[in-house]
């Protein structure tokens, strides 16, 4: 501690280019005056907060590991000091709901598994409606209203019958597709029956388990495999009109496939590190078909990005990205259809990161989707000369630094901004003394995306944390951090491709820096909160005067090609 | 383009809307000073809000850009109703010149710092494709000087030229010590620049191979340390107009003050 602090005064002595031996005893001296003030307290750990209102009751933890509530899983499988009794006991908690009581609505941000102890659950069949999908208010104003339809309305009859739903009964897991994606809920579930219990096993035990125990990972992956085909048929709205037989009967001909892998942030970070240049990070993203090749299925982007890439005399550059709900290929089928031709690639496809894919055999989509489909095919070649998305260099720059995956990114248009830094103190002021961003990042012409977090379509910040303190707001879908769960472990920090976490020591209510009994620093990570609490938004965005910063989704990436050209 | 127009619009609106209410006001033979020297004072307090919504970045008190563009256009407002109220004349008595070039100091202070705010920025961004933030710059200077030194050391050798040593001392260790040519960077000139570098380029003549290798190194560490003081010496234009421009607004509305009182202490009683 001692030595750290010193360490740090001495750092800024150098940074402020004086080797003044006064300033310097100055500094020292402070230091000393700072650790008089600590506090040394026990540094919280994992599980100090069980997950659930309580640790769920050892009688019911043994009901669950000696039954086949979880699979054939095996306790010999874990470590001695994460046993899956622990794991059972402190990630997991028995949720208890009446009949009509929503477990949770479609499009809120929840990454739970749940499996049915007693009683039964409705899945709503509605994904691909108006009812699921996006993130809306309604999930919001479902759960608040849930408990007042349940009492004043038939007890919830209402949220059971009102759509068409799949009924899950005893044992039978659910809700392991968006736990696995990190996406919002695709479908809504409904207690069925009174006194309906379930075991709502959070994230971080889902990972353990899954990390842990072949048996238990295979048997999601399975089920995952399985409904994903189904749920991304529904979801894209490519069979509108297809009744619910002849869905299942499709969905048994096509076929699930994942290119890359979902630990796509270290090898990110690696290639990251060496700062290539694009051609080079294409060659090594996987290839999922190469231009030319011949397309024998259509394909359904389930989940991640893909890079769309056109290769011209053996260069090979981006032309466009895919993301969840997008096609590629659809316009060579059709041609080929009409032409009676083998359709091959007229664009390659890459994995970026890692890309869930569904393969639609081409004469399914003869036969279901061509006719009358208005389908977005942002990955099919566009017309002479145009493409996609204007700027090709724009998009090089957004898709090899992965900014695809923003959903709410600070962009600084730089002919505007002054360097005034009110972005900054604003930050600070909503965030008692500490801007949660630094105003500096990658640039592109007059685009500077800043380090500050960017809310991530696919959060892998929140895969390895093991008390679940990162996650998704359920309802926003922000990012967001309980400092009261949050061990100070860096391991989001560390898995973050944008270096956008940072690690603070943490303060007791006096001021005094928190150390452990060891002597080390109690540390927290921060990082932007979008002003979460606060009204009318984003502190940083209001303050600028000059209009140059904003938050965007990059996703939609003319809004970003908008902002370039703006005068 | 369409909110500049209605911007401008509403702004001329407002001034004829005044114009027509002085002219109105003095048809009751009251005096009109008055009412324009109030109105005045009411746009100058809205004014100085924006300064508070600046000191509370965080205040959900409406974008600050939105703040700044009525700071802005009332700030042109504010300019014909000084004309109107001292009826295009300039002053008489020491207090209202002291209140005249004050209020003179606060626009051109204004117009000034408006002109640069909307130009430097895409100036530089054309210049540079990654800029340096400002307050970084005196650490990226450092570094340079300790780059440049560790190249000059490592020419001086037992048995080795001085020369290269020798330049760097008598030429350039002040260069890279401290900002330079600050008249040339706001002219925009790189005439120093091309100065030193045709200096070390007559050098790399008369020095053998390893020290014209250093010379190279040297001649584009002298071409990054002219384009930082550039940054520096611009950017420092633009945090630096608003030192004339906010004391200058303090010392108007004091005066303000004392000119309300001293108006009302020697007026007529026509109001």
């Amino acid at each position: 501690m001692l030595n750290k602090i010193k360490f740090t005064k001495n750092q800024e002595v150098s940074h402020q280019g004086t080797s003044s031996l006064c300033r310097r005893r100055a500094w020292q001296s402070q230091g000393t005056k700072i650790l008089a003030q600590v506090n040394r307290v026990r540094r919280p750990q994992r599980w100090d907060a069980a997950f659930g209102r309580e640790r769920i009751h050892p009688d019911w933890v043994n009901l669950i590991l000696s039954s086949q509530i979880l699979g054939d899983i095996n306790p010999a499988d874990f470590p001695d000091d994460l046993s899956l009794a622990d794991i059972v006991t402190n990630d997991c908690a028995i949720k208890w709901c009446s009949r009509g009581e929503i477990v949770y609505a479609a499009g809120s941000y929840q990454t739970s598994i749940f499996v049915v102890l007693n009683g039964g659950v409705r899945v709503s069949d509605d994904a691909g409606t108006d009812h699921a999908g996006e993130p809306t208010a309604m999930p919001q104003l479902n759960a608040w209203l849930s408990p007042l339809l349940k009492g004043k309305f038939g007890r919830g009859e209402s949220n059971v019958t009102r759509f068409p739903t799949v009924r899950l009964g005893r044992y039978e897991m659910f809700g392991e597709v968006e736990a696995l994606t990190r996406t919002p809920r695709s479908n809504t579930a409904v207690a069925d029956v009174d006194r309906t219990a379930l075991l709502e096993i959070t994230w971080p035990g889902a990972r353990e388990l899954l990390h842990w125990s072949d048996t238990f990972r295979s048997s999601v992956e399975e089920l995952y495999r399985a409904r994903s085909v189904e749920v991304g048929l529904k979801e894209s709205g490519l069979f509108a009109n297809i009744d619910p037989e002849t869905l299942v009967a499709i969905a048994q001909q096509c076929s699930f496939e994942r290119h890359g892998s979902f630990d796509w942030s270290h090898v990110y970070q690696r290639e990251n590190a060496t700062r290539q240049p694009s051609a080079q990070m294409i060659e090594q993203e996987p290839v999922i078909i190469e231009q030319g090749h011949y397309l024998e299925d259509m394909f359904l982007i389930r989940a991640g990005f893909a890079r769309v890439t056109e290769t011209v005399h053996d260069n090979e550059s981006s032309v466009g990205f895919l993301e969840s709900g997008d096609v590629f290929g659809l316009a060579e089928i059709e041609e080929g259809l009409i032409f009676g031709s083998h359709p091959n690639a007229e664009r390659g496809l890459r994995s970026v990161g890692y890309t869930d894919l569904i393969r639609i055999p081409e004469h399914i989509v003869g036969k279901f989707i061509l006719p009358g489909s208005k389908r977005r095919n942002r990955g099919a070649a566009p017309a002479p000369g145009q493409t996609p998305h204007g700027d090709l260099s724009l998009l090089d720059f957004v898709v090899d630094n992965r900014f695809i995956n923003a959903t709410n990114a600070m962009v600084i248009d730089t002919t505007r901004c002054v360097g005034c830094d009110d972005c900054v103190r604003a930050c600070a002021a909503a965030h008692d003394g500490i801007p949660r961003f630094v105003r500096t990042g990658r640039t592109h012409a007059n685009l500077m995306v800043t380090s500050a977090c960017m809310h991530c379509t696919d959060p892998v910040c929140l895969i390895d944390c093991p008390t679940g303190a990162i996650h998704r707001d359920a309802f926003s879908g922000s990012v967001v951090i309980n400092d009261d769960t949050c061990i100070g472990c860096a391991t989001c920090s560390s898995a973050c491709p944008y270096n956008n976490i940072q690690m603070r020591e943490v303060t007791g209510p006096d001021g005094a820096i928190l150390i452990d009994e060891d002597g080390s620093t109690h540390l927290k990570a921060t990082k932007c909160d979008l002003c979460a609490g606060q009204s009318g938004g984003p502190a940083c965005q209001r303050a600028c005067p000059h209009d140059a910063l904003t938050r965007i989704d990059i996703r939609d990436i003319d809004i970003l090609s908008d902002r370039q050209s703006r005068v | 383009m369409f909110g500049v127009a209605r911007n401008t619009m509403v702004t001329l609106g407002a001034v004829v809307a005044v114009y027509w209410l002085i002219s109105f006001y003095g048809t009751a033979l009251r005096d009109p000073r008055f009412l324009d020297g109030w109105i005045l004072t009411a746009a100058m307090f809205v004014q100085l809000l924006f300064h508070i919504r600046k000191k509370l970045p965080a205040s959900p008190l409406g974008r600050a850009a939105t703040w700044l563009k009525m700071h802005v256009y009332l700030g042109y407002f504010v300019i014909a109703v000084f004309l109107l109220h001292t009826s295009f004349s300039l002053p008489e008595t020491t207090l209202e010149w002291a209140l005249w070039i004050m209020f003179a100091l606060v626009v051109v202070s204004g117009v000034v710092g408006q002109y640069l705010t909307s130009s430097i920025p895409g100036k530089l961004q054309q210049r540079y494709a990654e800029q340096m933030t400002f307050d970084k710059i005196p650490t990226a200077r450092l570094n340079l000087f300790r780059e440049v030194n560790a190249l000059v050391l490592d020419t001086v050798t037992p048995d080795g030229s001085s020369e290269v040593s020798d330049f760097y001392v008598n030429r350039l260790r002040g260069f890279f010590r401290r900002p330079q040519n600050l008249r040339a960077h706001l002219r925009g000139s790189r005439r120093p620049l091309e100065r030193i570098t045709s200096e070390i380029t007559d050098l790399e003549r008369r020095v053998n191979a390893p020290d014209r290798k250093t010379l190279s190194s040297i001649k584009k560490l002298v071409t990054a340390k002219y384009d930082l003081d550039h940054q520096y010496t611009v950017q420092g234009l633009l945090h630096s107009w608003l030192f004339v421009h906010i004391p200058a607004t303090y010392s108007l509305i004091v005066l303000s003050i004392l000119h309300v009182a001293v108006a009302y202490a020697y007026s007529s009683g026509v109001q």
